[in-house]
């Protein structure tokens, strides 16, 4: 995230675009799991959090993004941007609290009967912004329209289970699945944001967003900022605190930083990475990160093509590099060393990593020799120059693969000939990211399944399917977690992929701002912001 | 100056010693660098890709004068190393291109008529297309990399450098002494070879050392965005757009490249202006 790209966006404007070629969708665990299990935010500053002074009423925060949204009707938006926006404008049924608990939003109170029906008690107070009362056919029309292929919306995958929804009164709607899904609820909060027909139909949904949420759309001027204030007839008392909320679009790292340090801005996004340690100190300004949200990088390898073909090459590869020196080098010590496919304050975390006595560099080369290349290979890694940390990692990789005799040469592409090439297979290897994993189903069915829709590796394993596929339909976490941890066990043997690091997020705001956490949605929490005064 | 020291005799006595200052100048410049590019292993202090982990962006020292890179590599290191690709690059392109504009442009030139119908337009197409356009095209189709940024330069200088040719060949061609060739039964080879092309091919060298100094600043400029020299070898542009991200916390890393392109681009001008001034047909004619 330390972006700032040559020809390119920064990365995480292009995150959520990521996800309309389906790189991102979310699932999730349970309801009782995830209250069970909690990963409190980490702030490194007192006055981050809540212990400064109260929260007050009022004022403008001028807020800077890493990019401009592509749209803002949350079906169709594919930039992460864009959820950073359309989050204040929109609420969910339910959502992810700080803690990483289901808390309630429009839904008061939610049941299951069996694991196939899910009935939601709604609020009765709760008003669009075109003055539509909010009821039980708003949920119905915004999940028919997600799963209308004419919206083309890239999180159809997340409802694909819904069979029905049913408006049983005004204030209660019941979904009927076509079988038990575990990851259902998170899906919910993750990506469900409700909308009005009326509102859809009567302007452009991109660029008209109406929604129940803690502030109303005022405008988009492209290129230069969007504008949202607040809502009167929130449905959540005391809620939004700020008056006015201005986003900017800073795509340079270091505008945002002197845009904060000049009192342009109250809040930035995405501090760079190389600045992290004299920034998260400095007594100017609060800093915000937190160990459950962020993105796992890995190294991917295409088991389709030689010499990666191979199982004991793609081994060698993780025994020979030095993940710790990754972190240290390409990431400046920020983040986690990567384990899994999510960070180590993930209630999915089991920590078991059979590659954490490397680098093993003996055993690398045995490894190859066993492969049939006693003398060294070449291979050749495909490299995302918009990436910086990315593509830093492919050099250092490479240098790290040289001293058990594999020469991997290097070829920077543009993004969209990246994607292209990753997801058609066209490469040996490369490396790659998934954003908003928050339940471990979501990488597992997309990116390591037979057939899935970012499985670029080109892996397939009947026994893995079936395991994803069964800890899918469950819905008890410590079922779920024991088939995760059956997974992992053998995907890391079989080694289509190797992680390197988990990035984490963080925001950069002034001493005077509250309220603000970095969550695992990686939405902004806006009605929660407020000054100290 | 060149008015003085323009005399045809003279100049094949002593060419260095009559070139404008200006041009013995940056031709130093050059030799030097060459020498430095050709002994980058004996030169660089530390291997230019070794990445090291407690020196990233470490400043300027006594072991390191020119500090350390984003992965702790040696500054100094990459810049000699960088030297040596970008000049090959550099070299290779206005050679190529100028080993086949100089055929090109003489047969346009001297022949004219359909002859010149067919080399030119062609090359004149060429020429309307923008520089870095054409080039970033190229790469597009063929796929980044040192030797295609190389091509893509000489592909960019082939059509000015074959006009220049043909525009002094066709000078040349319209002489006394040429006709005085014809005249004697030579044939059009013999002409072209005897005549012609040692007198046309002034103009032809100041252009190609002119267009080595931005040579480099294209190959800068492709490899900058990407489409150049891949990382991990060392190339100025390729430098410069790592060094760009941390300017604010390590300049070092910016502007030692950034001084290379300079000096480089600066050597060529210098080189390139003193040969026009000597060779400039005005000058001759006193």
């Amino acid at each position: 995230m330390t972006n700032n790209p040559g020809p390119g966006l920064p990365r995480r404007s292009f995150l959520r675009r990521a996800g309309l070629l389906g790189l991102a969708v979310a699932g999730a665990g349970s309801a009782g799991s995830l209250l069970a299990a909690c990963a409190p935010s980490a702030s490194s500053t007192a006055a981050g959090g809540s212990s400064g002074s109260a929260p007050k009423a009022g004022g403008i925060l001028k807020a800077a993004l890493t990019g401009e949204p592509d749209s803002l009707d949350p079906a169709v938006s594919s930039v992460y941007t864009g959820a950073q926006v359309y989050d204040g404008i929109f609420s969910k049924l339910i959502d992810i609290g700080p803690n990483g608990d289901l808390v309630a939003r429009l839904a008061t109170r939610w049941t299951s009967q069996d694991a196939k029906t899910w009935t939601f008690d709604l609020v009765d107070n709760a008003y669009f912004h075109n003055g539509e009362k909010f009821t039980g056919n708003d949920v119905k029309y915004t999940f028919e329209r997600i799963l209308d292929p004419k919206t083309a919306s890239a999180y159809a995958p997340l409802y694909a289970p819904i069979d029905a929804v049913e408006v049983v009164s005004p204030t209660q709607v019941t979904f009927h699945l076509k079988a038990s899904f575990g990851p259902f609820l998170t899906n919910l909060a993750n990506n469900g944001e409700i909308v009005n027909q009326k509102a859809i139909e009567s302007k452009d949904p991109a660029r008209n967003p109406v929604g129940t949420g803690p502030f109303q759309f005022v405008e988009w001027v492209q290129g230069d900022h969007i504008t949202l204030k607040k809502w009167d007839k929130y449905f959540r008392s005391g809620r939004p605190y700020l008056d006015e909320v201005d986003f900017r679009f800073l795509l340079v790292d270091q505008s945002r930083v002197d845009a904060l340090s000049a009192g342009e801005i109250n809040w930035a996004d995405a501090v760079p990475l190389q600045q992290l340690p004299t920034l998260s100190k400095d007594p100017r300004f609060s800093y915000e990160t937190s160990p459950v949200a962020g993105i796992p990088d890995f190294l991917a390898m295409n088991v389709a093509k030689a010499p990666f073909d191979k199982k004991e090459v793609r081994q060698a590869i993780a025994w020979a590099i030095d993940r710790k020196a990754i972190r240290q080098i390409a990431y400046f010590g920020s983040g986690e060393v990567g384990v899994q496919e999510i960070a180590s304050g993930s209630p999915w975390f089991d920590g078991v990593d059979p590659y954490a006595a490397g680098p093993d560099l003996a055993k690398a080369k045995q490894l190859l020799a066993d492969a049939g290349y006693p003398n060294g290979l070449t291979i050749r890694y495909l490299g995302l120059p918009q990436y910086p940390e990315l593509l830093k990692t492919g050099e250092i990789v490479a240098e790290q693969l040289k001293q058990v005799g594999i020469t991997m040469q290097i070829e920077q592409v543009d993004v969209s000939v990246w994607f292209d090439r990753y997801s058609k297979g066209d490469y040996e290897i490369s490396s790659a990211y998934q954003e908003r994993t928050i339940d471990p189903d979501n990488f597992y069915s997309l990116v390591v399944k037979t057939g899935g829709s970012i499985n670029a590796m080109k892996y397939s394993n009947p026994k893995v399917d079936q395991l994803i596929d069964k800890a899918a339909e469950s819905t008890d976490m410590e079922t779920r977690k024991g088939l995760y941890s059956q997974i992992r066990a053998i995907v890391q043997d079989e080694c289509p992929l190797i992680f390197v690091h988990y990035e984490t997020l963080n925001y950069l705001m002034q001493k005077n701002v509250t309220g603000s956490t970095v969550g695992s949605t990686l939405e902004l929490g806006l009605e929660d912001v407020a000054f100290t005064g | 100056m060149t008015m003085t020291m323009a005399s045809g005799a003279r100049r094949s006595r002593s060419a260095v010693a009559a070139l404008p200052r200006s041009a013995r100048i940056g031709a130093l410049i050059l030799v030097v660098l060459v020498v430095v590019a050709v002994l980058a292993p004996l030169l660089a202090p530390h291997d230019p890709n070794a990445i090291d982990s407690s020196r990233v962006l470490g400043a300027p020292d006594l072991g390191h004068p020119f500090g350390s890179d984003a992965l702790g590599r040696d500054v100094l290191s990459r810049t000699i190393y960088a030297f040596r690709t970008s000049l090959a690059i550099v070299f290779g392109a206005v050679a190529v291109a100028s080993l086949i504009a100089l055929p090109l442009g003489t047969l346009a030139g001297y022949f004219g008529g359909w002859v010149d119908q067919v080399i030119s337009r062609p090359l004149d197409m060429l020429l309307v297309l923008p520089a870095l356009l054409l080039a970033i095209s190229l790469i597009a189709i063929v796929g980044p990399g040192s030797l295609v940024a190389a091509l893509a330069i000489a592909l960019i200088y082939l059509p000015i450098l074959a006009r220049v040719q043909r525009a002094s060949s066709l000078v040349v061609s319209q002489s006394g002494f040429v006709e005085g060739g014809r005249a004697r039964g030579w044939s059009s080879a013999a002409v072209l070879r005897r005549h012609v092309i040692p007198n046309a091919l002034g103009p032809l060298l100041v252009q190609a050392a002119i267009l080595a100094g931005f040579a480099v600043q294209i190959e800068a400029a492709l490899s900058f965005l990407g489409l150049g020299t891949q990382p991990p070898t060392a190339s100025l542009g390729l430098m410069l757009s790592e060094g760009r991200d941390v300017l604010t916390q390590a300049p070092w890393v910016e502007i030692f490249p950034g001084l290379a392109i300079a000096v480089i681009v600066l050597a060529f001008n210098l080189l390139g202006d003193g040969l026009r001034r000597h060779l400039d047909p005005q000058g001759v004619v006193s």
